[in-house]
Order: C-alpha cells, then sequence, then structure tokens
C-alpha cells in the first residue's frame, strides 16, 4: 500500500524560520472580577507590574485572577495597554491615542480606571487618568462660574 | 506612605469629648506630659486635656506616645480608621462627602487634587465636608508654593495661608479657625497629622551605642575606624571653630544678608527660611541644605575648618569641576533624612555646630527594616516621614542579630560615616550643621568602580558632567598624584590573594572537611 511505502521512505527534515515578526506571541490569560476571560499579548500585559508579579508566581497557561477589576474596565485597561505596547510608539501618536481613549468615557469610568491602573500598577496609566480626572474637575467649575 | 498598624483604637484613652473645648496655642515645652489611663473599653481617640496636652497609646507597647507640647487635635477633626469600626454607627463622612471619587483610596484622591491649581482648590474644599478636609490638607498647599514661588515664601502659619497671602499680595494675617467635621476617618489623614505632631520617644532617642573617641591620632582614626570602615563619633575636634562661638542666629543673619541658599527646591533668604523653621509644624519639614554656602558667604566658610583627621581630599583635584562636596544644614525639630547611602561611594562627616541630631546607621550589606531599594539602587522606598519609621520599625530593630549604630550627637561632636553605610538623621531640636563629603585614598578605588558603572548617568550625584566624571577624575588622580592608583591596585590584590589564601588553608586544617584522619 502506498503508505507503507511511504513509511519505509525517510523524507528530509525541513526546519522552518519564522521572522521576529510573524511569531505568534505568547498570551497571557486575565480573568475579571466578574469572571470575564481575556486573552492578552504577553508585551501588553506586562506593562502591568502586578500582572508581571503574578505571572512570576505562576505556571504558563495559568489565568491571572484579578479580583479588583471588573470585565468593564478591564477590557478598556487592555486596549490601553496593547496600545502602548506598540513599539515603537511616538510621543505624539501616545498623546493622540490617550485624548481619544479617554473622550468616550464618563467622570465614573474615569474613576474606575484610575483605581484599575492603582491596582495594576500601570503608571502611565495612572499618571493620564488621575491627570484627566483633574482636567474634568476643573472644566465643570470653569462653566459653573 | 505605608500603613500604619498603630492606627487603631486605643482602649487605654477616654471617650473623645463631642463638644471641644477650644485650645490655645502653647509654646513647645519640654515638660514631661502626664501619663493618661482609662479602663473605658469604649475609649476612642484621646481628649483634649485642659492644659492642651495629648496623649495616643498603644495597646501592649511599651509605652505612651506623647504629642508635642503646643499641638491641637486634628484641626478639622479626623480620627483613624480603626475608630469607626467601633464607633456606633458606621458612618464616614469621608465617603458620602466624595460623591464618585469616594471609591478611591485616601493616596489617590490626593494625587488628583495635587493636580489642581489653588483657585480650584479653595473651590472644591466648598463643596463638602469631606473635600473641604482633605483640600486643607496642608502639604498639597506646600507642593502649590514650592511650585510657584521660585525666589522665596513668607510662612504664614500654614502653607494655604501662605499661598494666599503670596497669590493675593496681602500681608495681613490670615488666621484660619478650622472647621471641625464629624464622622471623618481617614487612616492617612490621620497618621499625616500625627507625624507631625509626635514628639521622639526617649527609648528612640536614648540608645547610644556608638564608639567614641577624644584626641586620637590621625593615623589611629585611619587605621582603626576609616579602613574597617567603622563609624565613629569625635569628640573635642570642634573647639577651634570660631563657628561654635559665633553662629547664633543674630550673627547667621548679619552675615548672611540677602544671600539665598538652598531650601528644598527653592533659594531663599536665611531670615525668612528661620521664619519659617520657627512656625512649622508638619511632617517632612524643609531644611536648608546648601552646597554652595562658602561660595556665598566666605565669612562662613572661614568660620570652620575640616578635622585633620578628614583631610585627605582626593576630589578636590578636579578643581572646580569636583561634584559638590560641603554643605551647611539648617533644619528645625523633627527635620531630617531618611535612610539612604551617600552618593559616589564616599564617606562623610558631619559636625553639630548647634542643636543635636539622633543618628541610626545600618552597615552597607543590611537594608534596614522598611526601607525597600530598587534592584539598581537609584530608588529607594521608605515611609513618608522619619517619625513613621520610628513609630513602625525601630522595635523592628531590636530583634535583629546586629543592631544598628546609633547616637545622638551633639553640639561640638561630629560623626564619620563611612562609605556605603545607610543611615537616618533626625534633628531633636533647632539645629546647625556642616558636612562634607570625601574620597581618601582608602576608599579611591571603591569611588572609581562606582562611577564606572553602566548606569551612571543616574545614580552619580553632585554635578552636571555624571558621565564622564570617572575618565575625568581618574585621569586628575594619575597626573596630580602618579603612581598612587596603581599602588593601591596592588594593595588590593594582594589583600585579596590574603584573603583566598586563607581560606585554602582553613579548608585544610578543618578536620570536618578533611578525609584523612588518624586511627588508632
Amino acid at each position: 500500500m502506498a503508505s507503507s511505502q511511504e513509511n519505509d521512505v525517510k523524507k528530509p527534515e525541513t526546519t522552518i524560520t519564522l521572522k521576529d515578526d510573524e511569531k505568534p506571541e505568547t498570551t497571557i490569560t486575565l480573568k475579571s472580577s466578574d469572571g470575564e476571560v481575556f486573552e492578552v499579548p504577553e508585551s501588553a500585559a506586562l506593562l502591568s507590574y502586578t500582572i508581571k508579579i503574578m505571572v512570576e508566581d505562576c505556571r504558563a497557561g495559568d489565568v491571572i485572577s484579578l479580583e479588583q477589576v471588573d470585565g468593564k474596565t478591564l477590557s478598556w485597561v487592555i486596549t490601553y495597554l496593547k496600545k502602548h505596547a506598540i513599539d515603537p510608539f511616538s510621543e505624539k501618536d501616545k498623546d493622540e491615542f490617550d485624548t481619544e481613549f479617554f473622550s468616550d468615557k464618563e467622570f465614573t469610568s474615569v474613576v474606575d480606571i484610575i483605581n484599575a491602573a492603582n491596582y495594576l500598577n500601570i503608571k502611565e496609566l495612572l499618571h493620564t487618568s488621575t491627570r484627566k480626572i483633574a482636567d474634568l474637575m476643573a472644566i465643570r467649575w470653569n462653566r459653573a462660574m | 506612605m505605608l500603613s500604619s498598624k498603630n492606627l487603631l483604637l486605643k482602649t487605654k484613652m477616654t471617650r473623645r469629648k463631642q463638644s471641644r473645648k477650644p485650645v490655645s496655642k502653647k509654646p513647645n515645652s519640654i515638660a514631661k506630659k502626664p501619663k493618661f489611663e482609662s479602663n473605658n473599653p469604649e475609649s476612642v481617640l484621646p481628649t483634649l486635656e485642659d492644659d492642651g496636652y495629648e496623649q495616643i497609646g498603644e495597646e501592649g507597647e511599651d509605652g505612651n506616645f506623647s504629642l508635642k507640647g503646643s499641638a491641637r487635635s486634628h484641626s478639622h477633626g479626623v480620627q483613624p480608621l480603626g475608630n469607626l469600626y467601633v464607633s456606633a454607627s458606621s458612618f464616614n463622612s469621608r465617603n458620602t462627602g466624595l460623591g464618585n471619587l469616594q471609591t478611591l483610596t485616601d493616596e489617590l484622591v490626593l494625587d488628583i487634587l495635587g493636580l489642581l491649581s489653588g483657585t480650584h482648590l479653595g473651590v472644591l474644599s466648598t463643596v463638602s465636608k469631606s473635600f473641604y478636609v482633605f483640600c486643607n490638607h496642608d502639604p498639597l498647599w506646600k507642593n502649590l508654593v514650592l511650585d510657584t514661588c521660585s525666589t522665596g515664601f513668607l510662612y504664614n502659619g500654614s502653607w494655604k495661608n501662605t499661598f494666599v497671602a503670596h497669590y493675593t499680595n496681602s500681608c495681613n494675617n490670615i488666621v484660619s479657625c478650622g472647621i471641625k467635621v464629624r464622622d471623618f476617618y481617614s487612616d492617612y489623614l490621620f497618621q499625616s497629622w500625627l507625624c507631625a505632631n509626635l514628639e521622639m520617644k526617649p527609648e528612640w532617642v536614648e540608645r547610644d551605642n556608638i564608639v567614641r573617641k577624644r584626641g586620637i591620632s590621625v593615623d589611629e582614626f585611619v587605621s582603626n575606624f576609616e579602613e574597617h570602615n567603622k563609624p565613629v563619633l569625635l569628640e573635642g575636634c570642634l573647639e577651634n571653630w570660631p563657628a561654635m562661638q559665633k553662629w547664633d542666629r543674630e550673627y547667621l543673619i548679619e552675615v548672611c544678608g540677602d544671600a539665598r541658599f538652598s531650601v528644598g527646591p527653592l533659594q531663599m533668604k536665611l531670615e525668612d527660611y528661620f521664619r519659617y523653621s520657627d512656625q512649622v509644624r508638619e511632617e517632612r519639614p524643609l531644611y536648608l541644605f546648601d552646597p554652595k554656602f562658602a561660595e556665598k558667604v566666605p565669612d562662613l566658610g572661614t568660620d570652620y575648618q575640616v578635622p585633620k583627621y578628614f583631610n585627605e581630599d582626593l576630589f578636590s583635584v578636579l578643581g572646580d569641576e569636583r561634584p559638590d562636596y560641603r554643605w551647611i544644614i539648617i533644619g528645625p525639630t523633627g527635620s531630617g533624612s531618611s535612610f539612604h547611602i551617600d552618593p559616589n561611594s564616599t564617606s562623610a562627616w558631619n559636625a553639630v555646630i548647634r542643636g543635636s541630631k539622633k543618628w541610626v546607621l545600618f552597615p552597607p550589606d543590611m537594608v534596614p527594616p522598611g526601607v525597600f531599594p530598587s534592584p539598581d539602587g537609584a530608588e529607594v522606598a521608605c515611609p513618608v516621614s522619619i517619625i513613621e519609621w520610628f513609630m513602625n520599625f525601630y522595635n523592628a530593630t531590636k530583634s535583629l542579630k546586629k543592631r544598628p549604630v546609633e547616637c545622638v550627637c551633639k553640639a561640638g561632636e561630629v560623626i564619620f560615616v563611612p562609605n556605603g553605610w545607610w543611615h537616618l538623621v533626625i534633628n531633636l531640636e533647632d539645629s546647625v550643621a556642616i558636612t562634607q563629603n570625601f574620597v581618601s585614598r582608602r576608599n579611591l578605588l571603591n569611588v572609581l568602580d562606582f562611577l564606572k558603572r553602566p548606569n551612571a548617568s543616574t545614580l552619580v550625584s553632585g554635578t552636571k558632567d555624571r558621565v564622564n566624571l570617572h575618565d575625568k577624575f581618574k585621569n586628575a588622580i594619575t597626573e596630580s598624584l602618579p603612581g598612587t592608583l596603581d599602588e593601591l591596585i596592588v594593595k588590593a590584590e594582594e589583600k585579596k590573594n590574603e584573603q583566598k589564601k586563607l581560606t585554602f588553608w582553613e579548608s585544610v586544617t578543618d578536620s570536618k572537611v578533611g578525609a584523612f584522619r588518624f586511627s588508632f
């Protein structure tokens, strides 16, 4: 039979080398406080110092449970991290993205993002979100006055 | 800010009175405070005694804390969170008053408020009791003053008053009466007030185990202390310093005139600084710390001389390009420096001319409790204030195998801080001191190694030319003191080999390791 004949002949092995940007990136599984699960590229996830430590403490493939962040907020944070993980990412592009990122968020949502950024220890996001809340507060009074 | 385990209900206190008698400000006194006892199980915070003294104690610990003589209760009535858990109602006006911000921690709320302008902060303080308390947190106004008043400031009782007076160009004394709010519980804000008003406990101050020497020779100092990198307190070295006789407040103000000195990020006149230091009551008082005092006021430079033990000062080969190396330090009670290692791997001496300082020192290989340096050593996380370190971590030093070196350095005494040693200093009273960092032959190789490190651009300090300092210094040494470097390198190699040899012989004679045994 054809198959057994094929088995008798040893085929030369071929190796395919992928270029760096073609390799599938490792993903990390994050779970929010309300049970939503997200697959996040490693480069993005590790921008959070908290996640970085948790990953070091567990095995590959484990689900990282984030008790203090709900699904809605976590999905925003992940969008932010994915964008900020792009290398290179110019300051101008960052500012543009950050402005747009917050433009459609309500006051309470920004507060949730601040809490999440604090818990997840993402310095840049914490800095930008606190700045955004302060600006929103200033705008309110300027209008009132 | 690290949380304190001390902020719980104090069962030895009496119930805090709801209607408080106003307490007049009393001048600082050093009188002993009466101890405070009650067996009321529902005790919460200390009450204000008629004589204005308050005490805060801790169950199970070794005594009570005392507040500074003229401390009032928290000016807005803030209580620690622990009290909420034993209060009759579980209502915390902090939360309802913060509205949408209530889910944030105190630190985050203050971070946000720290981004607001003075006007907005003032307006926000009228929104609710909670915002009133937060927005009147004086450190917020301190940052506003430090950010906006680059030419100095005229302190006006509080940072808020100082800012408002500066902003409105008004010289009137604005007296803040401070509205008291009820049911406001916050550990962070309470702790901040507590640390600003606590006195150093006697047991934090009394331990003094440093070696003290008087009248030793330079050789004795070098061979017994410098070469072994051990701290020592030297007595009697400042007796011929004109500064010891001359440096009282009037003289200093007169001789410094309009010269401006570094105080935090600002430059200000000495007289204005004293105005601040006389009035201030805060967690981390600013101290005057200027590396160019002798250039700004040459008389100050001639009023002191480097003690003979420290005359070898190799950075001097760089002339004007040397990093900052000497500072005058003037600060009120409670000011000082939390744990750090001196820059560039140099050693230091610190001479107290007026006042007194408490020192706690740990050797280079022992990170002090409560201190967390980053892996590269560029950053150090530690308690916000020095008092906080004493409150939370001093006791932990008692159970260490090797206890730290501690002392009180009084006027007329000099402490030698060997290179690489962690140290913390706090002024026990208004103090004036001079300190210098230096490199001698005993330390030269260490310093060159330090300057050569790949992250020199972040770690090296006191100079604008961080990256090139190593090469500049090495070349200057080779030129001015030819052969010195080579000699030291040879000596260091010899020492290393000696140590290796010892280890070898030790292993041969160690009967546990050796396989051969006689047996009969």
